[in-house]
């Protein structure tokens, strides 16, 4: 059971450019996850968070390093390895207007991955996705209607189930719930932890939110400009950032939120 | 042979337009399953079914013209040249006494093989081509250079060689026009096509497993089939033209065969004796053109109701939500001696065009006054009517959104009251506006400082010298660092938080009293979004500018405002000092959106949840519009509306605030 | 900028070249050649050899390339087959005509298609029907059936403009003029709808832009929001419609010259094909491929005046 589930070692993506050289996304990236954990990545936008969420998942191509899952090289994984692969890992997405083909209904939408395995009954697939519907309550009703039926909170709730019906071990999940208002993702977030400890799943949670990321997760990994800069237990980092990056990204929240009526607001009367 | 018009612009806005057709209401709709197929819903469209009634009779006429046709093609009647429309030749007769109806039937087989044959070619070259160029980067590094390069031979040279080398071949000739067509429709499909690759549902698609190929079948295909379809009926429409003109000029279909084309040729040849021959000939061409048009826009709209969001369905008409009786003063009221009072707000309601055209109300009774330099918040989530309320303010509602109650002070004077141009002279000078996405809300044609010197000379009428010092000088007040270089630079060359600091500059740029933000950080990045807070409360204590901040982040409100209203389903809930809210909040709305933040949250204990979401305008129940959702509701909370109450420090809009003597006090 | 530029010339090599072979490579394989044409019906088997001899036609096909190839690099695009003429002055007299016949078009439609579109743009959906309705009918007229029309109507009835012939300008600009509103009016109809349309369209989608309600928002006065923000945002695909329009009009004019008896390439090019004439041909072939080049770089130039974001690309 000391084999992490899935582990990252030296990776690095680099994007070509048009003119000059390529950029580099990610520069020797290490981390690992743990079975049933949920390791947080935090990072502001062009950090490489979600390169890293894109090359676990084959949506990159990858250039030095390796993506170790469950004891196994994936890095340059084949579609036909890809394809059994995406029994264990699976993806939820920010947008959720965008994570659903708005053409086909629900159901198609939720059941398209278990075709696509071919090894999966007619009967079954139908019953995997009243379960997965079921698992992020929705109702059975929901797998005839169209996307645009639902509200954002709904369809990430679907974007969710899509990713359940698989059963996976491992999900990724790319800023879930940055775009849903914060009534509805306390709702998501709860059902991220309800998952968790119902079905043993693994997170990797992409997020820019350190309030979110500390809530959720286990693990936390703090990247800034490709690289990692801290990582660790996400309790330990929160209360005791060592990286300059981290320092100022904890200091960016803002207190006022955190109700205590003690606390004034920090008097920053001067702008650099 | 006219010009190909339109064709690809036109499928540009057409894309835009279907692409970007997902609605983003927020309410679940609950409609029936199950929808009629496509053919049934082009039904419900009149004018495609004028045109496809109107394609078939073409078509059946063409194919059955020996059938129908009164008279044989080439049945010549030189005892009545060039007759007007009679009993007999219904259409008249041309300068060899031929019937010109059966001639137009007959004439109509080569104009529909024509276009059908190029329409096939053109389609089925490039929407292969587009779909791989789309989706592989390596075939487009091919296929974008040519279809460029295809695209500037000119057809009409090509055309003609191709018509002499197949001896006047009319359908060999079409069918080069679908070649040359093709690269046209190439960038069409392409251009489709990457928008819908580029979404993450394509990607969760790469994710199990599917191939390219089965991604362009099954994801983008389907999606893109609707501006395809419109631009193969201009493509059709093109072609019907082109062959008409080649016919015209006796190029394609040999004389004495009947042609669309051939027959304006001899109208044109009969002109000095009469002219009605052009009628029936222009009039048969211009009919087809325009009902391909017209098949091509139904499909499109067709297509994408199936699965966009339902049309709005009729809701029971519910008796008008009576105003409550509210005491006059505002929801926020301060003590008296405080600075003057710059805005004031008073029992403001606003009002969408719901469905059915009725007005749906999207902000009910709102009232708040706002200080001479004080700072208010107003939080909330999507759909409360935060920022209706600030753009009523500004008096920039959405086209078709109106006040249909309550009064807008500014500065003491009505500003509902005000002509638009009064209006607008507010603006900029008395109230000022910062919005959400810094890098859209910069021209991207204009260098920074042309930007705000252009709002320096509007508000100030500076001259060209003075208003780009003051703009260097805004520049410089925003604490951007070398104003001098960033006054030149284009919005495309700043960060997001720079982009910001200049939007802010250009709203400083008329001197203005009150600064509406909205939602100023959300879309930065967590380390910027406290820089801009903190240079939001510099300036404000710099200027002595008022500051309405329009948030869904505690923090951001909890930050830079002294006072905050917490707006729920168009209403204002709760009013007070952000501090005294934020610690002890009244109503249960702002209650639960504080604990359902997930940085008060302890890691492993759920989040606190209000069920359900924020009901959409026009599902306003008639009582407290939170009673779904609270866990404190009482039956008397859905009875009527629910009157703002509390000290004049803080008020909240809920029965559990209320004296017992208010409740009574109810109609 | 000059990146741009020199990146459009280089392209335009390659498509000459490309256009100019497509031309020999498709008139070889059209049956019969000029010497036969020339030579008439009476001919014997030896005077079309002799003939074909003469006009280098028993050559292989590459080597005519080869050979009028090597004429260009000359400055030479050969003579005529058929009247011994060189291709360049016989294309010399016509290009006028269709130059002042295209680029007329262009910017007659380019001019009231961007008035009746920002009109539109503003004035609500009913104008915006107007132009949707305009567009359509603007598609569907053919341009020689509305020039028939127009000459029926103003000059046959009325009298009022010359139906047929050509005025060069440099004999009497005002009789130039007289004799190119007609056919300049037919061959822009389907292109004012078009640009109308166009320019409906992109004025909607920025005046929905972010940055116009911001400009709106902090006090900038309507009438400057919209001419000088949106209708340059708005500018590039105008352009873009422009350029197709103008590429499309050489098509169109080789009608319209036929119906209003225009002297021009169209006419040429028509009646080359016809008695195989393959220096002509080709003549026009380049001609209005350099047409398309110049109309491509206009429009590049005229994006990277209008978008600074081109320029730095």
């Amino acid at each position: 059971m000391t084999e992490p589930l899935l582990s990252i070692d030296d990776l690095t993506v680099r994007y070509p450019r048009r003119r000059g050289g390529p950029v580099t996304a990610l520069d020797g990236v290490s981390l690992t996850a743990a079975h049933g954990r949920t390791v947080g990545l935090v990072g502001e936008s062009g950090s490489g968070k979600s390169t890293l969420g894109k090359a676990i998942l084959g949506l990159v191509p990858v250039d030095g390093g390796s993506i170790t899952f469950d004891g196994r090289d994936i890095t340059r994984a084949g579609r036909r390895e890809r394809r059994e692969l995406s029994r264990q890992i699976q993806v939820v997405f920010q947008d959720p207007y965008g994570s659903l083909n708005p053409v086909k209904p629900i159901g198609r939408t939720l059941s398209e991955p278990l075709r696509v395995q071919r090894t999966i009954g007619t009967r079954d697939v139908r019953a995997r996705v009243l379960e997965a519907l079921e698992r992020v309550g929705l109702p059975a009703t929901a797998a005839d209607r169209y996307p645009a039926e639902f509200s954002g909170g709904q369809r990430q709730r679907i974007a969710i189930a899509r990713a359940l019906v698989m059963r996976p071990r491992l999900i990724v999940c790319d800023e879930p719930v940055s775009a849903l208002d914060l009534s509805l993702q306390a709702q998501i977030l709860n059902l991220f932890n309800e998952l968790k400890a119902d079905l043993g799943v693994a997170y990797l949670f992409i997020s820019h939110d350190l309030g979110v990321v500390r809530y959720l997760a286990d693990e936390l990994v703090v990247l800034y400009h490709g690289s990692v800069v801290e990582s660790g237990a996400t309790r330990s980092v929160y209360d005791h950032p060592r990286a300059d990056y981290t320092k100022r990204l904890i200091a960016a929240i803002p207190r006022a939120a955190q109700a205590n009526p003690h606390e004034k607001a920090p008097s920053c009367s001067s702008e650099s | 042979m006219t010009a190909p018009s339109g064709a690809e612009p036109a499928a540009r806005a057409l894309t835009g337009a279907e692409l970007a057709g997902a609605p983003s209401g927020a309410g679940p709709v609950i409609a029936p399953s199950g929808r009629p197929g496509l053919a049934r819903r082009l039904l419900r469209h009149p004018l495609a079914v004028g045109a496809l009634l109107y394609l078939a009779a073409v078509v059946v006429l063409a194919i059955f013209a020996p059938v129908f046709a009164p008279y044989g093609p080439q049945e010549a009647d030189l005892t009545r040249v060039l007759a007007t429309p009679t009993a007999d030749h219904w259409l008249g007769t041309d300068s060899l006494g031929r019937d010109i109806a059966s001639r137009l039937m007959f004439g109509a087989r080569p104009a529909l093989t024509g276009v059908l044959v190029t329409v096939l070619v053109a389609a089925v070259i490039a929407i292969p081509i587009g779909l791989s160029a789309a989706l592989s980067g390596g075939a487009d590094r091919i296929v974008s250079p040519l279809v460029d390069l295809l695209m500037s031979i000119p057809a009409i040279v090509v055309l003609l060689m191709v018509l002499a080398t197949f001896d006047q071949e009319l359908l060999a000739a079409m069918a080069a026009l679908g070649v040359l067509t093709a690269p046209g429709l190439v960038r069409v499909v392409r251009a489709a096509a990457l928008t819908v690759a580029g979404e993450p549902y394509v990607a969760a698609a790469r994710v199990y497993g599917f191939g390219r190929l089965a991604i362009a079948l099954r994801h983008v295909l389907p999606r893109i089939t609707g501006p395809v379809l419109v631009n193969l009926s201009l493509v059709a429409a093109t072609a019907l033209l082109t062959e008409t003109g080649l016919n015209f000029l006796g190029l394609g279909v040999h004389l004495p065969e009947a042609s669309w084309g051939g027959m304006v040729a001899d109208a044109s040849a009969a002109m000095n004796q009469q002219n009605w021959m052009l009628v029936p000939t222009g009039a048969v061409v211009a009919g087809t053109v325009i009902a391909l048009v017209l098949l091509g826009d139904g499909v499109r709209d067709a297509a994408a109701e199936g699965w966009a969001r339902p049309a709005a369905r009729a809701r029971p008409p519910r008796a008008a939500a009576a105003g409550p009786e509210r005491d006059r003063r505002p929801d926020n009221a301060a003590p008296a001696d405080d600075p003057p009072i710059l805005l004031r707000v008073d029992g403001l309601a606003v009002a969408v065009p719901g469905p059915g055209g009725r007005p749906a109300p999207v902000i009910d009774d709102v009232s708040f006054d706002l200080r001479a330099g004080e700072t208010l918040g107003i939080v909330g989530e999507s759909g409360c009517g935060k920022t209706m309320t600030g753009r009523a303010v500004l008096g920039l509602l959405p086209d078709g959104t109106h006040v249909t109650g309550g009064s807008i002070r500014i500065d003491g004077a009505d500003a509902t009251a005000m002509g638009r141009r009064e209006r607008a002279g507010l603006r900029g000078s008395t109230i000022a506006f910062v919005s959400q996405e810094p890098m859209a809300a910069l021209d991207p044609l204009f260098t920074v400082g042309g930007h705000i010197a252009e709002a320096v000379r509007v508000h100030t009428g500076a001259g060209r010298a003075p208003a780009r010092r003051r703009a260097v000088e805004l520049l410089g007040q925003v604490r951007l660092p070398d104003p001098e270089r960033v006054a030149k630079m284009y919005p495309h060359q700043l960060s997001g938080g720079m982009a910001q600091r200049v939007a802010i500059a250009l709203a400083l740029a008329g001197g203005p009293r009150l600064l509406i933000a909205d939602e100023p950080t959300t879309a930065l990045d967590v380390t910027v979004q406290a820089e801009i807070l903190r240079l939001l409360r510099t300036l404000q204590r710099e200027t002595g500018m008022a500051i309405l901040l329009i948030s869904h982040d505690w923090g951001a409100v909890g930050e830079l405002c002294e006072r905050t209203l917490v707006m729920y389903a168009g209403q204002v809930v709760e009013s007070g000092p952000t501090a005294t809210i934020v610690t002890a909040p009244r109503h249960p709305y702002s209650e639960g959106l504080l604990a359902a933040n997930p940085q008060l949250g302890t890691p492993g204990v759920p989040l606190h949840v209000m069920p359900g979401g924020v009901p959409a305008p026009g599902e306003w129940p008639p009582g407290c519009h939170f009673a779904a959702r609270c866990p404190y509701m009482t039956d008397e909370c859905t009875a009527h509306p629910i009157a703002v109450a509390g000290t004049d420090d803080h008020r909240s809009r809920c029965l559990r605030a209320q004296p017992a003597h208010v409740i009574e006090a109810k109609p | 900028m000059k990146r741009i530029l020199m990146r459009r010339l280089l392209l335009s090599v390659p498509l000459l070249f490309v256009v100019s072979v497509v031309v020999f490579v498709l008139q070889s394989l059209i049956p019969g050649d000029a010497a036969s044409q020339l030579a008439g019906l009476q001919a014997t088997q030896e005077d079309v050899l002799r003939l074909r001899r003469q006009l280098d036609l028993d050559e292989p096909i590459w080597a005519q390339y080869l050979h009028w190839l090597n004429g260009v690099f000359h400055g030479s695009l050969g003579t005529s087959l058929t009247n011994k003429e060189p291709v360049t002055t016989a294309l010399g007299t016509r290009l006028p005509v269709t130059l002042s016949l295209v680029l007329g078009a262009t910017v007659l439609a380019t001019v009231l298609g961007v008035v009746l579109g920002v009109a539109s743009s503003r004035a609500g959906s009913l104008a915006g029907r107007l132009v949707d309705l305009l567009s359509v009918g603007g598609l569907a007229i053919p341009g020689f059936w509305l020039g028939l029309l127009l000459i029926s109507l103003l000059s046959v009835r009325l009298g009022l403009l010359p139906a047929t012939g050509y005025v060069k300008f440099a004999d009497s600009p005002d009789g130039w003029a007289r004799s190119l509103l007609l056919p300049v009016t037919a061959l822009a109809l389907g292109g004012v709808t078009a640009i109308a349309k166009q320019t409906r369209e992109a004025m909607l989608d920025v005046l929905g832009r972010p940055h116009i309600d911001n400009l709106r928002a902090n006090g900038v006065p309507e009438r400057r929001v919209v001419f000088k923000h949106a209708l340059r945002g708005a500018a590039i695909p105008i352009c873009t419609m422009s350029s197709i329009l103008l590429v499309g009009a050489l098509g169109g004019s080789v009608v319209i010259e036929q119906v209003f008896g225009l002297p021009g390439l169209g006419g040429l090019a028509v009646s080359a094909t016809g008695s195989k004439d393959i220096p002509v041909i080709q003549g026009v072939a380049v001609y209005f491929t350099l047409l398309v080049v110049a109309a491509n770089l206009l429009t590049d130039i005229a994006y990277a005046l209008i978008d600074p974001r081109v320029r730095a690309s």
